[in-house]
């Protein structure tokens, strides 16, 4: 045993008994590791605080190799995200961002690139309007793809090489990337993919994320983009479920949600 | 965990060390000391026990716990009835009563909104606290917990209600963020009251 001394970012919380935390966190130097803060609810106590989802905090813990609980000794906030905790949207994007990290990491795998990752959405999501929220959502997706060393292909043809040009494209999971008109046969079951959102998907993952407020993609590429990247987690990561925090957003989309649903005449 | 002479204790113990904040060893003390205890007061517990499963239900307009139809808040003639405080448990309104100052109505949602834990809108008791706003009703104070998930559930609330027309607020800076109605004092409750802002 000993204590260790990291940054880390809180993914979720959970109450255990009267006053206390369990909480998850993505840290720096640890990977992903879950904590018992004791007493943290009490609110004279600003540990809680310190501890809602998505705070970039400063901790100290007793760390126990081969243990699933290390128990927190101090916390201090490094940054809070409020703009996050005020709008729906960015809050769900936020969640959907924590679900996939607490998800696909398993353990105690630290990679500061990961870290960092995390770090830069939750800036961006915290710093842009919630209109641009599920394109940075894109963007992590594709870049924590790659921090597990899969990186789709979406400047050329995955098979051939050649320049993608002509409208009918397809994209192979399996293969990892994009197929032109004349590989196509190569993945029988690759999905059709139009011109303008394969140019798009080249820019989420080449352009930094506080660059992509820019784009404005159409229903038809939200539709398609969607469909490439849940396929590519798919078929690579074995994550085929669906998120929750996403699924939240839907649910109360105006027009599908209890308040239309009450409201109505 | 120590073999029990009698099954009887070790059921009571068992059920005992089900409640919010006793383990085993508590539960033992308690067992016990029924164990000791004269025989009326250990019946008068069994009966109070029984009492809150056959008597106490929910108020059909806020959600409160009550033993009639309609609880005594909402019969009140005194309290005002254009003013409705949203909260997410029955013990919250224990503890906003306790500092005297709400003089309104109530609701209990029964929870909060979560996005990442999937808890929505049809979850909670938010359609009938939108059915119970008619034209008296002038504002809805959310006194949801200053958490994450409290605020999601007050944004939403507020996109639900804001375009009836009714003022809606929220108690002011001041509950520490992260933290429980359940843990605050009374004069920070009181003044997060007073301050409170719109939404
Ligand atoms: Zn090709
Ligand atoms: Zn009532």
């Amino acid at each position: 045993m000993s204590i260790s001394q990291t940054q880390a970012i809180v993914l979720n919380r959970y109450v255990m008994g009267d006053s206390s935390l369990l909480v998850t966190v993505y840290t720096r130097e640890f990977g992903k590791i879950k904590l018992v803060a004791r007493g943290a609810r009490k609110s004279k106590n600003q540990r809680a605080s310190a501890l809602e989802p998505f705070t970039h905090i400063s901790i100290t813990f007793r760390h126990k190799e081969q243990r699933d609980l290390q128990t927190l000794n101090q916390v201090e906030v490094v940054q809070s995200y409020r703009y996050l905790g005020e709008d729906l949207t960015r809050m769900s994007y936020a969640g959907a961002v924590s679900e996939l990290v607490n998800r696909l990491v398993i353990g105690e795998e630290p990679s500061v690139e990961l870290f960092d990752l995390i770090l830069q959405v939750l800036d961006a999501l915290n710093r842009e309007q919630p209109v641009v929220a599920e394109l940075l959502f894109w963007g992590f997706q594709l870049r924590f793809a790659m921090s597990f060393g899969y990186a789709p292909q979406f400047e050329q043809c995955v098979a051939c090489g050649e320049g993608l040009q002509e409208e009918s494209l397809r994209f192979s999971a399996p293969l990892g990337g994009m197929l032109c008109r004349g590989c196509r046969s190569q993945d029988t079951d690759a999905i059709q993919v139009s011109l303008g959102t394969v140019r798009m998907l080249a820019r989420l993952q080449a352009h930094p994320l506080d660059r992509l407020s820019i784009i404005r993609p159409s229903r038809q590429s939200r539709h398609e983009t969607n469909r490439v990247i849940r396929s590519f987690f798919a078929y690579h990561m074995d994550d085929t479920r669906e998120l929750k925090s996403l699924r939240f957003l839907d649910s109360i989309d105006p027009g599908t949600d209890i308040a239309s649903k009450t409201l109505a005449p | 965990m120590a073999q029990h002479s009698s099954q009887a204790i070790a059921t009571l113990i068992d059920e005992l060390a089900r409640l919010p904040g006793v383990g085993k060893k508590t539960a033992q003390r308690f067992a016990f000391h029924l164990l000791r205890a004269p025989g009326e007061r250990v019946l008068a517990l069994s009966e109070a026990v029984r009492a809150i499963k056959e008597k106490v239900w929910h108020c059909s307009t806020c959600w409160n716990f009550t033993e009639s139809e309609i609880c005594e808040f909402c019969t009140d003639p005194r309290r005002d009835h254009s003013l409705i405080c949203v909260v997410e448990q029955p013990n919250d309104v224990l503890i906003i009563e306790k500092t005297g100052h709400f003089r309104g109505l109530y609701h209990i949602l029964h929870g909060s909104l979560s996005p990442m834990d999937g808890i929505h809108a049809e979850d909670l008791k938010i359609q009938e606290l939108v059915s119970r706003l008619n034209e008296s009703v002038r504002e809805v104070v959310i006194a949801t917990n200053p958490n994450i998930e409290g605020n999601v559930t007050a944004q939403y609330l507020a996109r639900l209600i804001k375009p009836l027309n009714i003022l809606v607020t929220r108690p002011a800076q001041g509950l520490p963020m992260g933290g429980d109605l359940e843990y605050a004092d009374d004069v920070t409750i009181s003044r997060a009251f007073e301050g409170r802002t719109e939404l």
